[in-house]
């Protein structure tokens, strides 16, 4: 009787103590290939320069762009409020705090977006969440953004819109006074008129 | 006496319900039917080192002279890929990357020590799955720049004598610092912090004249 009571707290005993030698926690878990697999291709993790324009216009705090190429290209130019982690450092830990974080959502760019990608994978196979890239990089943000090339007159009215929001933010980079304070495409397109008639004066 | 007989049984019946729970737990531990078996870092390194990236031009002379040892991988959707594929390629599109024969046919190429080479319409497009790949293990795997768009010439002609071949996706297109000051030089009044120098006067100057041509 007494033995088996013995017994089992032994037993008790023992399971503690493989609980205290086993390795504390790590921090994630790798994110699964196949969770990868998925979200590369239900592509969910691109945003385009559209919405990136948009939420640096309007001040969106939940936006974190982060600059992939090398310091120097960084420095010569990057976009508005961007931080720099070159590819090669993506893993130091001392970007694990600005990283590893859910308040905000994590763009990444490059000046196309194969090395933003890449530093999108390892980001996320670390576990981290909330990562997305810029698509296209900073090569389809001067196409598209900074240069848009007018769409013919023959397209929808949509893509008219997005053209007028386009040559609207574009004139805002490039530190003219327009203001698109909203996300309404309307309001884009009341802005924009205004700004055409400067852009006749003056040029962009 | 009874009752300490009765006291036993449910200790053991308590021993016993103590041990199932475990072996269940054991046995229900998910265990991935994937994992990473290279380690981030040296996953990282494989992707600077550039070591895996194979050029068009290398790809049209493996293609045309037949040479044996390499597959090409279509990972396009099959509609895509019957439109138009590099003639020896195979095609699994980056959907069906991880199905089980796939998975058997990668394992059957890397046993064979057949070379593989992933392409999409463009890099981009088959950057992921061949990143998956390599942090699988599989180290025969290599991906194409320019992907099919650049090789079948439907947008770049690939001998043309630039510089910079124009596959390199990640050079960038413009100066982009020097492209931005042009263009916001009208405007650079309004800038916060420009009016500390006079160094910008006379790159003003300059670029007026690129101001009526272009913009």
């Amino acid at each position: 009787m007494n033995l088996k009571y013995s017994l089992l707290a032994a037993i008790l005993v023992i399971l503690g103590f493989v609980l205290l030698i086993l390795p504390a926690k790590e921090q994630l878990p790798e994110t699964n290939p196949e969770v990868l697999q998925y979200e590369l291709n239900e592509v969910t993790h691109f945003i385009s320069t559209d919405k990136v324009a948009e939420r640096i216009i309007n001040q969106d705090p939940t936006l974190l762009l982060i600059d992939v190429r090398m310091a120097d290209d960084y420095l010569n130019y990057s976009l508005p409020g961007a931080e720099n982690i070159p590819l090669k450092e993506i893993l130091h830990p001392d970007w694990d705090d600005l990283l590893n974080q859910t308040d905000r959502d994590i763009v990444f760019y490059s000046n196309a977006d194969v090395y933003a990608e890449q530093a999108w994978m390892f980001a996320r196979r670390k576990g981290y969440k909330k990562l997305f890239v810029m698509q296209g990089g900073l090569n389809n943000w001067f196409a598209t953004i900074i240069q848009p090339t007018e769409p013919p007159e023959t397209s929808s009215t949509k893509e008219i819109e997005a053209y007028q929001f386009r040559k609207a933010a574009g004139i805002y980079f490039c530190g003219g006074q327009a203001i698109v304070s909203e996300v309404n495409p309307q309001d884009a397109l009341v802005i924009t008129r205004k700004n055409k008639k400067t852009k006749v004066e003056g040029g962009c | 006496m009874k009752d300490t007989n009765q006291r036993t049984n449910r200790l053991s019946i308590a021993a016993i319900f103590f041990v199932l729970v475990i072996i269940i737990g054991f046995i229900t531990l998910h265990k991935p039917e994937f994992e990473f078996k290279v380690p981030i870092d040296q996953a990282l390194d494989q992707v600077l080192s550039f070591e895996d990236e194979m050029t068009p031009e290398k790809a049209t002379d493996i293609v045309s002279n037949n040479m044996a040892g390499y597959q090409f991988v279509d990972v396009r959707n099959p509609y895509e890929f019957a439109k138009g594929h590099i003639e020896t390629a195979i095609n699994i599109s980056s959907k069906e990357l991880l199905a089980s024969d796939n998975v058997a046919l990668f394992d059957q190429m890397t046993k064979d020590s057949v070379r593989v080479i992933l392409y999409g319409y463009n890099q981009s497009e088959a950057n992921g799955s061949w990143m998956i790949l390599k942090q699988l293990g599989y180290k025969n795997v290599k991906i194409l720049l320019g992907g099919y768009e650049y090789y079948s010439g439907e947008k770049y002609n690939m001998f043309s004598e630039s510089e910079i071949p124009q596959y390199m996706v990640e050079q960038p297109k413009y100066n982009f610092a020097a492209l931005m000051e042009e263009l916001s030089d009208g405007n650079s009044a309004i800038k916060p912090g420009n009016n500390h120098t006079e160094v910008i006067i006379p790159e003003r100057k300059k670029k007026k004249s690129k101001v009526e041509g272009g913009c």
